[in-house]
């Protein structure tokens, strides 16, 4: 006879940066060299990476996990399932980092991207996955979620850019913000959108185009 | 060519958001073979849109981590853990997640054959036979198990004064089982 005993929850933490290492998104004076230097060290890391460099890729993870998860969970709407996508996203970095294009954008972009891919990916297929993801999205913006995790945003020295970034949507047109977080953070195609909200398909496009202009020009220059 | 490149901004903008609908898509894909993959204002657009659309990701808080996932990932990215497939090797998805899962990611895979019964939350499920001595250590707390086709797959951790040791994963061959829940999942 073998007795089962519930585990406790597991505790969490914080990534701690590695002795010597800079804490992620410290900063330095001169926002145009912490600009270079962040895209550099990013690029640095995954040159690394591709060399087998175990150290880098626990920088890389460091630096993005924390944020890659949130995402992730933002979009399934479960917390394990998040966990996977990061998992899987990571290990498709440690796997491929040639699919790293420098052409094509920052390291932020690129990992931020494959996990925003691959939640969507798993929402659409999965009807349970999709129904829940929809009703929670129907329900709130990321605007009002609850700061609750400021001293985790602090902690992760990512507090300017995330005020900017909702900074950035709050100032949308609603119709355009709406449209925006409906696809990115509800996983929505354009064309349910339109049938969501009982609109013309070009009316959605045309506003998510305005929308995404607007954040463009707002978010230039942002950086961590 | 300007208002080609509106038209390809507004497919680029749903694309980066991961909103554009199959068709589109395809559309998007023919005006950018008829611009050329050396398309300066394309290429441009695509980056832009990528940034913006990776810069929306940190809208969110962050949240903190299960304080093993670095290393479980580190691990099996390096092979020294080994990652539990499935029965039938599906590709991930929810279904596969929650199996493969016990509350983190997947475990090493330890290869236990055992005999012993299991008994959780009132559901029994009989004797598991194999042919060896090997058992699930004492003090051992079970994350996990999941049953298919005679087989069981337990995941358990160990714990100690001071360490809690990774979930470990165990297969036992069971004969004779009553009909198995896919996956219970305790932590």
């Amino acid at each position: 006879m073998f007795h089962t005993t519930l585990l406790p929850a597991p505790e969490s933490r914080m990534p701690e940066p590695r002795a010597g290492e800079r804490p992620p998104g410290e900063r330095q004076p001169g926002a145009q060299v912490v600009v270079d230097l962040t895209g550099s060290r990013d690029r640095d890391l995954v040159t690394r990476i591709a060399d087998g460099d175990e150290e880098a890729f626990r920088g890389l993870f460091r630096r993005y996990a924390a944020n890659a998860s949130a995402l992730a969970k933002r979009i399934v709407r479960q917390p394990f399932l998040a966990e996977e996508i990061v998992q899987e996203t990571f290990l498709a970095v440690w796997r491929h980092p040639e699919g790293y294009d420098e052409e094509r954008g920052t390291v932020k972009a690129w990992l931020m991207g494959m996990v925003h891919h691959r939640a969507v990916d798993l929402v659409r297929r999965e009807e349970s996955q999709r129904r829940r993801a929809e009703s929670a999205q129907a329900q709130d913006s990321v605007l009002e979620d609850a700061d609750v995790a400021e001293s985790v945003v602090e902690e992760l020295g990512v507090p300017e850019e995330r005020k900017a970034v909702r900074a950035a949507l709050g100032e949308l047109p609603p119709e355009q913000q709406q449209v925006i977080e409906l696809m990115y953070f509800g996983g929505l195609t354009q064309s349910a959108i339109a049938e969501r909200l009982s609109l013309p398909l070009g009316t959605v496009k045309s506003r998510t185009l305005l929308g995404m202009r607007r954040l463009r020009t707002a978010l230039a220059g942002i950086e961590r | 060519m300007m208002r080609d490149h509106e038209l390809i901004e507004e497919l680029i903008v749903a694309r980066a958001l991961d909103g554009i609908d199959p068709a589109d898509e395809r559309t998007l894909e023919h005006e950018q073979a008829a611009h050329g993959a050396d398309c300066l204002e394309c290429r441009r657009l695509e980056r832009e849109y990528a940034e913006v659309a990776g810069k929306l990701a940190f809208a969110v808080a962050p949240e903190a981590l299960r304080p093993e996932l670095e290393d479980e990932i580190v691990g099996l990215a390096t092979g020294s853990v080994a990652r539990l497939e499935p029965p039938g090797g599906r590709e991930p998805s929810i279904d596969g997640a929650q199996r493969r899962r016990g509350g983190g990611v997947l475990r090493p895979l330890v290869a236990i054959a055992a005999a012993f019964v299991l008994f959780v939350g009132g559901w029994a499920v009989g004797s598991l036979t194999s042919g060896d001595d090997a058992t699930v250590p004492p003090g051992a707390r079970v994350v996990a198990f999941e049953g298919a086709n005679g087989k069981l797959a337990v995941a358990y951790r160990l714990y100690s004064a001071q360490n809690i040791v990774p979930s470990v994963l165990a297969h036992f061959d069971a004969n004779n089982t009553a009909p198995m829940p896919v996956l219970y999942r305790l932590a």
